[in-house]
């Protein structure tokens, strides 16, 4: 069993093509190739939509929409970059226009705190920074809290920070991914700082635990 | 360790990612600084989700649907759905459906026998509405229409013939 396991990963390998060879392959008509590359790619993709959203059914339609402008788009791409970025600049447009689509009056974050939210405020408030950080790996209120303090940022705030933060791209290459200018991209990123830090200290002054 | 190094390592410390002696390092510096300790709680509300690696969605137990059956959000609403390859109509649904136009076949029947509808001619029959003649003649002519066209005609006559004969009838002079 395990043998003819090993032995068909092994076949797999040698016969694992390239990505170029399979958008090559699909550029040829053979549109079926694509879903190797949609396997290939869809965790790195999910994981890009959760930074922007928390609700799971969002997150895997925005995933195919991305995949599908990708499929239709594919004629455009350019093998000079890697094709795992043409892609993750799409999933960040793409996530970037459901933003600007439903947005609305950010929430009043003091306001509504339940209980479990009060208890990890509390805690971050109160505990260690190492303590901080093992307790938020278990706590799903910290993950809410924290998509909740990201909604009440502006679309392009948001989108900034995501890049900017989670994935570590510079500010000329969010600048290539969004069309925007430099100068943009930077008064972006500094607004957006600033408005979390500011959001983030009213929520800990007003946790609501006292 | 600066302020500055030990708020750019914030990352690092919360992804475990940085060697032990430097994480003891900062961990030391948190303790001594009240202000970078204080920036380090503010950091942590948003890392949960900046900074660190999304939750697994499902358990490996749950297999994830393959994603051309995933349904597209935004023509989901706008698109009538017709019945895909292996959905068919169940014998049950067919009897549903056909018992549903019977009765309403037949509610229809008894009520037609039993309430009889007039036709439009005959409604417009049964309506009494009394009209008045009068009411249709001129000012001038009360009773008679045909008297009143005469007249009028007389009186054009009267006024042409006014000037000709005087006093003689419009009918005479011809």
């Amino acid at each position: 069993m395990l043998r003819a396991l090993a032995k068909k990963r092994f076949d797999r390998s040698l016969t694992a093509r390239s990505d170029d060879e399979l958008i090559a392959a699909v550029l040829a008509g053979e549109t079926g190739e694509f879903a190797e590359l949609t396997a290939r790619y869809r965790d790195k993709v999910e994981r890009l939509c959760k930074r922007f959203f928390a609700d799971n059914e969002m997150v895997r339609d925005l995933s195919q929409e991305s995949f599908i402008r990708a499929f239709t788009g594919l004629s455009s791409y350019r093998a000079e970059m890697p094709f795992i970025g043409w892609l993750r600049a799409i999933v960040a447009n793409v996530c970037y226009d459901e933003l600007r689509r439903r947005q609305r009056r950010p929430e009043d974050l003091v306001a509504d705190f339940s209980a479990p939210d009060r208890a990890w405020l509390q805690l971050v408030n109160d505990a260690s920074p190492e303590e901080i950080v093992d307790a938020a790996e278990q706590s799903r209120q910290a993950h809410d809290l924290a998509h909740r303090l990201l909604n009440s940022l502006r679309p392009e705030d948001r989108t900034v920070m995501i890049l900017k933060e989670s994935e570590e791209r510079s500010v000329s290459e969010i600048a290539e991914i969004m069309g925007w200018s430099e100068a943009k991209v930077k008064i972006r990123a500094f607004r957006a700082r600033r408005s979390m830090r500011r959001e983030a200290e009213r929520i800990l002054s007003a946790r609501g635990v006292n | 360790m600066t302020c500055f190094e030990a708020r750019k390592e914030f990352p690092a410390f919360w992804r475990r990612t940085m060697p032990s002696g430097l994480r003891g390092s900062l961990a030391a510096h948190l303790r001594g600084c009240a202000q970078c300790d204080r920036a380090f709680r503010t950091f942590a509300l948003s890392a949960p989700v900046l900074h660190s690696e999304p939750a697994a969605e499902e358990t490996p137990q749950t297999p994830r649907p393959p994603l051309n059956l995933v349904r597209p959000r935004r023509f989901a609403a706008a698109r009538s759905v017709p019945l895909g390859r292996g959905e068919t109509w169940r014998p049950w649904k067919i009897a549903a459906a056909a018992s549903l136009m019977v009765a309403v076949g037949g509610f229809s029947a008894w009520s037609s026998a039993r309430w009889p509808t007039e036709n439009f001619a005959d409604s417009v029959a049964g309506d009494s509405v009394e009209v008045d003649p009068v009411s249709y003649s001129s000012d001038s002519a009360t009773a008679n229409p045909f008297e009143a066209e005469s007249s009028t005609f007389d009186s054009t006559e009267a006024d042409l013939s006014t000037s000709d004969s005087g006093g003689v009838s419009g009918q005479d002079s011809l």
